[in-house]
């Protein structure tokens, strides 16, 4: 069912805590090369500039081999365009994705910049096949979008990508919205059916993260919940909702207020709240910065339809206010309070107050078994634990 | 799987011991949620509002404030931002220093930044440079390799060739290189080419001769990208495209010499990219116009494309890094 091997994703997870643990001074050097040694990284996923270089060249070959199957094939798609066009591009599909799975299997392609242009110019390929089959049906946008949908899951399911769950949400809230809004009642409703929908997607992708495997879908949750968060709020936003209302109903010239107005007020002042304090309760850090982003829209919404000052006055006031509190907050949280603190978690520049706090800790611990233990013999001392122990 | 999982598995293997997992286990639970980089943004966010509502406003009132007050004020931070910087400073060496100290370091930026703004606002209102508009790039060139050495900062190395690159005439910065300049003249190109050399060959010395050898990067990588991209512009509108077809072949050829030699994976790629963009602009020159050059076309993308993956995938033993 994956793609790619579940252990090469486990060993990356293990590799950076050990590293991790490493510089905290809770492993030794001896250990840390030992379990990298076991636990090895057996695959090929070089640097981000290089990533970029492949995946730019993969697609010149992908476009230039679609090229020369047009020129092969020419004269049948003059005479008969949507039949030939359809099982071209059915069987270039299948084409690439064996050339994907030996990549994988046989080069140990790891999200390398060729897999994904592959994995990519594949779903394309497929999603053609299916619309040009169709064509001649004229379907609605959200009954073709529904058609090409499981190619789609397919994808995610198997290769795990980032950017394909981003397609996939982005078709999936597209099917939502028109089909919607081709019944009279789903126009009024449809920032509820948005916002339903995207709480359902979040619930899904928590649900999801309590699966063994996760660790494989771990970026496709992170994503599905960053984009589910968006659109819940987007979706009872009191911006969004009176513009796109304007727009749904084509009004161009100034926007008109809208039903259940106060309600959406509550939605725009409530959701970042409940972000922001659902982050700092749960220590979620995506939902945290999920919930200051929408602050930040909320404040543009209000002084969009009721601001009262001039720009300038309200930007000092604004920056004003958000540096005292940020400054107060830093001060006051230099000495960690309710398990929160300033300090940054992994300190490689300077001795963290944290890790020699720790080392100490560690140390009352060990006075029963001190033989077995050297911490700090490494030589690069990342975790401030110097040789002393 | 998740840190019990793991704990577990290197417990079982005899990678740790049961005390050390224990140890491991009460800091995984234990660790405090830190929130420096949310309040740093928010810091930033709050200063960059504030600094611009302030803008706004000193704009909006620049007819009751005197001009001399203007550059009294600029003057003022440039002056307080290299006193905190010169304070704050670790002692100089020409090697690379080792945790130079944050303040010192943001310091010295405010105050070169601020300089530029005061140096144009004199020459803006007061004309204070005449029509020596060489001396306006000329002496913060001068001023910033001075500060980028003395304090040891790569940032201000960086204001500091691009100041010098203006004062040769062109604009260096990666991007603007190709938007800014008009490399249409010959002179112009040749220039470019000439100081984009010179800076690798800074590179190169630095690195030979020890001083600041970490500065070579910055240099290398500003100097060869000037004149790769002043080459490549020959090749497109120049009278002999052969010609700087030849130099960016030189150079790339350089590059990867180098790149072999330093293990370089930016280098590397930075040469074979140009390298391949003028073969196939040569390639394309050189090829026949008839009804065959689609297929050729397509099939030189195709099998040009496929070399260049293998190349790239392999770079791993050409370079032989054995990580």
């Amino acid at each position: 069912m994956k793609a790619y091997q579940q252990k090469d994703i486990e060993h990356t997870f293990l590799q950076e805590k050990a590293e991790n643990w490493f510089e905290k001074g809770l492993l030794p050097q001896t250990q840390l090369d030992a379990i990298k040694k076991e636990f090895p990284l057996d695959y090929y996923q070089p640097n981000f500039f290089l990533r970029i270089a492949l995946f730019l060249f993969m697609s010149l070959v992908c476009t230039f081999s679609i090229a020369i199957l047009w020129l092969i094939f020419e004269k049948a798609i003059q005479q008969s365009p949507t039949l030939t066009l359809s099982i071209l591009s059915f069987a270039f599909g299948v084409g690439l994705v064996a050339v994907l799975e030996h990549f994988i299997k046989y080069q140990k392609m790891f999200y390398a910049g060729t897999d994904n242009a592959l994995l990519y110019y594949g779903i394309a390929s497929f999603s053609t096949a299916i619309l040009t089959a169709f064509d001649a049906q004229h379907l609605p946008t959200w009954l073709a979008l529904l058609l090409i949908l499981p190619v789609f899951l397919i994808a995610i399911v198997r290769y795990a990508d980032s950017l394909t769950v981003c397609g996939t949400y982005i078709i999936s809230l597209t099917i939502v919205f028109d089909a919607s809004l081709s019944f009279s009642a789903g126009k009024t409703l449809l920032p509820f059916i948005i916002m339903l929908f995207s709480f359902g997607i979040y619930r899904l992708s928590e649900k999801l993260r309590k699966r063994k495997d996760v660790l494989y879908y771990a970026n496709v949750l992170d994503i599905l919940k960053t984009l589910s968060l968006t659109t819940f709020y987007l979706g009872g936003n009191y911006f969004i909702v009176r513009e796109g209302n304007a727009l749904v109903n084509k009004i161009y010239t100034g926007s008109t207020q809208i039903a259940f107005a106060p309600l959406f007020y509550f939605f725009s002042v409530m959701i970042p709240i409940l972000y922001v304090v659902g982050g700092l309760k749960k220590k979620d850090r995506l939902l945290l910065f999920m919930g200051l982003l929408c602050a930040a829209f909320s404040v543009f919404t209000y002084r969009h339809y009721f601001g009262f000052l001039p720009t300038e006055i309200a930007l000092i006031i604004s920056g004003t206010l958000l540096i005292v509190v940020c400054a107060g907050l830093i001060y006051y949280l230099k000495t960690p309070k309710f398990g929160f603190t300033y300090n940054p978690e992994s300190e490689r520049d300077g001795i963290s107050l944290e890790s020699i706090l720790l080392s100490e800790i560690i140390q009352t611990k060990l006075d029963t078994d001190e033989k077995t233990f050297r911490f700090g013999g490494g030589t690069s001392g990342g975790g401030g634990a110097g040789g002393e122990y | 799987m998740d840190i019990s999982d793991i704990l577990n598995k290197l417990e079982e293997k005899k990678h740790i011991e049961e005390n050390t997992k224990y140890v491991i286990e009460s800091y995984e639970n234990t660790k405090l949620f830190s929130l420096h980089y949310e309040l740093r943004l928010l810091l930033y966010l709050g200063i960059l509002l504030l600094s611009s509502g302030l803008g706004v406003v000193i704009y909006q009132n620049i007819d009751s404030l005197a001009h001399s007050v203007i550059v009294a004020a600029i003057s003022f931070l440039v002056l307080i931002s290299f006193t905190l910087a010169f304070w704050k400073r670790s002692a100089f060496s020409w090697l690379e220093v080792k945790n130079t100290n944050t303040l010192s370091d943001f310091s010295l930026l405010l105050a070169c930044l601020s300089f530029l703004t005061l140096e144009g606002y004199l020459q803006y209102q007061y004309q204070f440079f005449g029509e020596k508009y060489g001396l306006v790039t000329f002496i913060p060139a001068v001023l910033f390799f001075f500060c980028a050495y003395f304090f040891d900062h790569r940032g201000v190395l960086s204001m500091a060739i691009t100041a010098l690159a203006s004062w040769v005439g062109v604009s260096i910065a990666p991007f603007s290189a190709f938007s800014k300049n008009d490399f249409t003249t010959s002179q112009f190109i040749l220039t470019a080419i000439a100081l984009g050399l010179f800076l690798s060959a800074i590179a190169l010395l630095s690195e030979y001769k020890n001083l600041k050898k970490h500065f070579a990067f910055s240099y290398l990588l500003m100097g060869s990208n000037l004149a790769l991209i002043a080459a490549l512009t020959g090749v497109f509108n120049s009278t002999i495209p052969y010609f700087y077809a030849f130099v960016v072949w030189l150079i790339s050829y350089g590059l990867i010499f180098y790149a072999q030699k330093k293990q370089s994976y930016l280098f590397f790629l930075m040469g074979v990219l140009f390298a391949y963009i003028v073969f196939t602009k040569v390639f394309f020159d050189i090829m026949p116009m008839n009804d065959i050059t689609f297929w050729i076309t397509a099939y030189y993308f195709i099998g040009s494309g496929i070399g260049v993956i293998t190349l790239l995938t392999k770079l791993k033993h050409i370079l032989k890094i054995k990580k």
